[in-house]
C-alpha cells in the first residue's frame, strides 16, 4: 500500500487506526478493524468486499456520517470527528459529495433543481449556480431532462443526475455507496463511463464501495475490506 | 433561502389526497370557529341593542338622590344639564325625561309601572321604542289624541285596552299627593324584554309635569347618546367631574345583567376557541407526524449531503404554515361569505325558544365580524400548528 504523508499536496483523506465496533445483543462486532488508509487527489478507487465486510461503515466513517470507536479521520488535514455536529454537516456541505445507493434525489426539485442544490445550500451566487448546472447537465447528457421531475427518471438516469449533484460544488472527493446496486448493465455501465469522465475532466477524487464486477473492472485502485481489515490494496492502470 | 421555501411549497402536494383532507379540516374548523364568534358577536351585539336601544341607553344621569324608588322631588335643572352636555363634544344626543312611578287603571284592572315623560323628537334619537310600534298599533305621540300614552301590548291586554281606549292614571306628585287623571291609548310597543314591557309606559313631557308638582324646567332623568360606544367610560368620568352633585352611570351599572353577559360572552368565546385551538393542535401533530416519519430517509439524505438539522426543521415548519395559511384562507373566506349571505336577513334561532317567552333580545342573530378576532385566528391558528409540528420535528431529527 502506498504510504502518503499529510504533508504531501495530493492527499485528500487520511485514517489511522479507524475501527467502529457495533454492539449486537451481547457480542461486539468489529465493522472496521485498525484501518490506516490514504486517498489522493483524482483517484477513481472502489472498496470491495463481500456482503458485511464493513466497506459501507469504512465510507461512513470517511464522510463523517458515522463516529469511530476509535482512530482519527484527517479531510484536508482536518480531523472531522474533532468537529462539532452542526460544523460536521457544514465541512460535508463544502467538502465531500454523496451517491448514494437509493433515496439521492429531491422528489418536489426538478433535475435542474437537484443539481444545484448543494450550491444553493452554500449559498452560491446565482449566476454561477446556473452556468455550473448547465455545464453539468451537458456532461452527463440530460440536457433535455432538466425540467423533469425525478420520478420521470429511469434509475440510471437518476444516479447520473446524483453524480452531477454530488460534483456540481466541485468538493474534495466524492463517497458512492454501492451507485450500481440497482441499476440493468447498460445503465451501471453508462454512469460508471460517466463517473470516469467527470473524474477525468473534473479531476474529482471518487471512492465508491461496490461488490459489482463492472464497477471493479473500471476502478483504478481496489482496496479489499474482509472482516473489516485492509487485506489487499491493489493499483491498476485502465 | 428560496429553495427551502419552494421545497415546503411543493411538499404539500405530493399526498394531495392527505393534505387536501387536512386542509379541508382546518379550513372547516376555522369557518366553524370564525363563524361562530361572528354568530355570537351577533347575538352579544342584539342583546346590547336591544337593551341599550331600547331601555338604559348609553349612560343615564339622575340626580344623587334619585335612586330607584324614583324620588319625584329628586329632579334636576335642565338647564344646568343641558348647558354641560352641549360642552361635551362626544355626547351626539340626550332625551331629558320625567320619571314616575304611576298606577295605571281601567274598568278592567290596574296596573302599577314606571311612567316615563319624555319630548319625542329627543326621545326617538336616544331610543328605538317607536320603531317597535306597529302600523296598527297607533304611533309614537304623532297623532291628534289629546293626553296620549304608550303602552306596551302586555300591559294594553291585562288592561284590556285598545287604541283611544281612555285609562285612569294615579301618582304622587312631589308633595306626596295623590294625583289622578285620564289618558287615551295613543299607541301600542312590543319590545323584546317582557319585563321591560311590563312595567314601562310614556306619555308626553309637557302632559305630565302638572301632575307633578315640580318646576316646568324641572327633568329626573337624562337618557345619552356618545358619538363612539367604546368612549362610555370616558364621557362617563368627564360628566362625573363636570356635575359632581349628579349621578352619572353607564349601561352596565343600569343594567348588571349586561355586564354579565358581557363578560360570560367573552369567556365563553375564550373556551369555544380555546376547544378549537387544542383540536387543531393535535390534528396538525398528527398529520405532520406521518407526513415527516414516511421521509425520515429523505430527511436523513438531506442531512448527509448538507442540510443542517436547522435547515430541515425549517422546511418543515415553512409546509406547516403553508398548508395553514392556505386553510385559513379558504375558511375565513367561506366566513365572509356566510355572514354576508345573512347579514340582511339573520338566521332566526326563533325554534329553539318557548313561542311567548320574549328575554330581552332578538331571536334573530345578524352574524357580525369583528376584525380583531379575525386577526386572532390569522396569528394563532399558524403558531399553535407551528407548535404542534415542533415534536415531529424533533422525532425526525433524532
Amino acid at each position: 500500500m502506498d504510504k502518503l504523508k499529510d504533508n504531501d499536496k495530493s492527499i485528500i483523506v487520511r485514517t489511522e487506526e479507524l475501527s467502529k465496533s457495533f454492539l449486537n445483543g451481547q457480542s461486539i462486532i468489529k465493522a472496521t478493524d485498525r484501518i490506516n488508509l490514504t486517498i489522493a487527489s483524482g483517484e477513481f478507487t472502489a472498496v470491495v468486499g463481500p456482503s458485511g465486510s464493513g466497506k459501507t461503515t469504512l465510507l461512513n466513517l470517511i464522510g463523517g456520517l458515522t463516529k469511530p470507536s476509535s482512530g482519527k479521520v484527517f479531510v484536508k488535514g482536518t480531523d472531522i470527528n474533532q468537529l462539532k455536529d452542526k460544523e460536521l454537516v457544514n465541512f460535508r456541505l463544502h467538502n465531500i459529495g454523496f451517491v448514494f445507493q437509493l433515496l439521492n434525489l429531491i422528489p418536489v426539485l426538478t433535475v435542474e433543481e437537484n443539481i444545484g442544490f448543494v450550491m444553493e445550500l452554500q449559498g452560491a451566487d446565482k449566476e454561477q449556480r446556473i452556468a455550473r448546472t448547465a455545464e453539468l447537465l451537458e456532461l452527463i447528457g440530460m440536457k433535455d431532462r432538466a425540467g423533469s421531475r425525478p420520478s420521470t427518471l429511469s434509475g440510471g438516469q437518476k444516479q447520473r443526475v446524483a453524480v452531477a449533484r454530488a460534483l456540481a460544488s466541485k468538493p474534495l472527493f466524492i463517497l458512492a455507496d454501492e451507485p450500481t446496486a440497482n441499476l440493468d448493465t447498460e445503465a451501471a455501465e453508462t454512469l460508471l463511463n460517466t463517473m470516469l469522465l467527470l473524474n477525468e475532466k473534473e479531476k474529482i477524487t471518487f471512492l465508491f464501495s461496490t461488490h459489482d464486477p463492472r464497477v471493479m473492472n473500471k476502478a483504478r485502485r481496489l482496496i479489499t475490506l474482509e472482516d473489516g481489515r485492509i487485506t489487499k490494496d491493489e493499483r491498476y492502470v485502465r | 433561502m428560496k429553495i427551502i421555501y419552494k421545497m415546503a411549497f411543493r411538499n404539500i402536494f405530493r399526498k394531495k389526497g392527505r393534505s387536501g383532507l387536512i386542509i379541508i379540516i382546518i379550513a372547516l374548523g376555522v369557518f366553524a370557529a370564525s363563524f361562530g364568534v361572528s354568530l355570537s358577536n351577533g347575538w352579544s351585539e342584539s342583546v346590547y341593542r336591544e337593551h341599550i336601544d331600547m331601555q338604559t341607553s348609553q349612560l343615564q344621569i339622575h340626580a344623587n338622590k334619585f335612586s330607584d324608588a324614583n324620588e319625584v322631588a329628586e329632579f334636576m335643572d335642565k338647564s344646568v344639564v343641558q348647558e354641560t352636555l352641549s360642552a361635551v363634544d362626544e355626547v351626539v344626543y340626550a332625551s331629558y325625561r320625567l320619571k314616575t312611578n304611576a298606577l295605571l287603571s281601567t274598568a278592567y284592572t290596574s296596573v302599577g309601572l314606571i311612567l316615563i315623560g319624555v319630548d319625542r323628537d329627543e326621545e326617538i334619537k336616544v331610543s328605538s321604542i317607536h320603531s317597535t310600534i306597529g302600523s296598527d298599533d297607533g304611533n309614537f305621540f304623532e297623532s291628534d289624541i289629546v293626553r296620549p300614552i304608550v303602552i306596551s301590548k302586555s300591559s294594553a291586554e291585562r288592561l284590556n285596552a285598545g287604541i283611544n281606549s281612555k285609562i285612569i292614571l294615579s301618582l304622587q306628585d312631589s308633595s306626596g299627593e295623590i294625583q289622578r287623571t285620564m289618558f287615551r291609548v295613543g299607541g301600542l310597543y312590543q319590545t323584546n324584554s317582557t319585563r321591560f314591557d311590563n312595567t314601562t309606559a310614556f306619555v308626553k313631557k309637557s302632559d305630565l309635569i302638572p301632575y307633578l308638582n315640580i318646576p316646568e324646567e324641572a327633568i329626573h332623568e337624562v337618557a345619552i347618546v356618545v358619538k363612539d360606544f367604546r368612549q362610555c367610560d370616558e364621557v362617563k368620568h368627564k360628566l362625573s367631574q363636570l356635575l359632581p352633585r349628579h349621578d352619572i352611570k353607564k349601561w352596565d351599572e343600569l343594567y348588571p345583567l349586561l355586564h354579565l353577559i358581557n363578560a360570560w360572552h367573552g369567556i365563553a368565546t375564550f373556551l369555544f376557541l380555546l376547544l378549537f385551538f387544542i383540536a387543531l393542535g393535535v390534528s396538525t401533530t398528527n398529520f405532520m407526524m406521518m407526513s415527516v416519519l414516511e421521509r425520515k430517509g429523505e430527511f436523513r439524505m438531506l442531512n448527509k449531503v448538507g442540510m443542517a438539522g436547522n435547515r430541515i426543521g425549517l422546511m418543515i415548519i415553512m409546509e406547516t404554515l403553508f398548508t395553514t395559511l392556505i386553510a385559513i384562507s379558504i375558511g375565513l373566506l367561506l366566513c365572509v361569505l356566510a355572514a354576508e349571505t345573512f347579514s340582511k336577513s339573520g338566521i332566526d334561532i326563533k325554534f329553539l325558544f318557548d313561542n311567548n317567552s320574549r328575554h330581552g333580545y332578538s331571536t334573530v342573530i345578524y352574524p357580525t365580524i369583528n376584525n380583531r378576532d379575525f386577526v386572532h385566528i390569522f396569528v394563532l391558528v399558524p403558531a399553535i400548528s407551528i407548535i404542534a409540528t415542533l415534536s415531529p420535528i424533533k422525532k425526525v431529527l433524532k
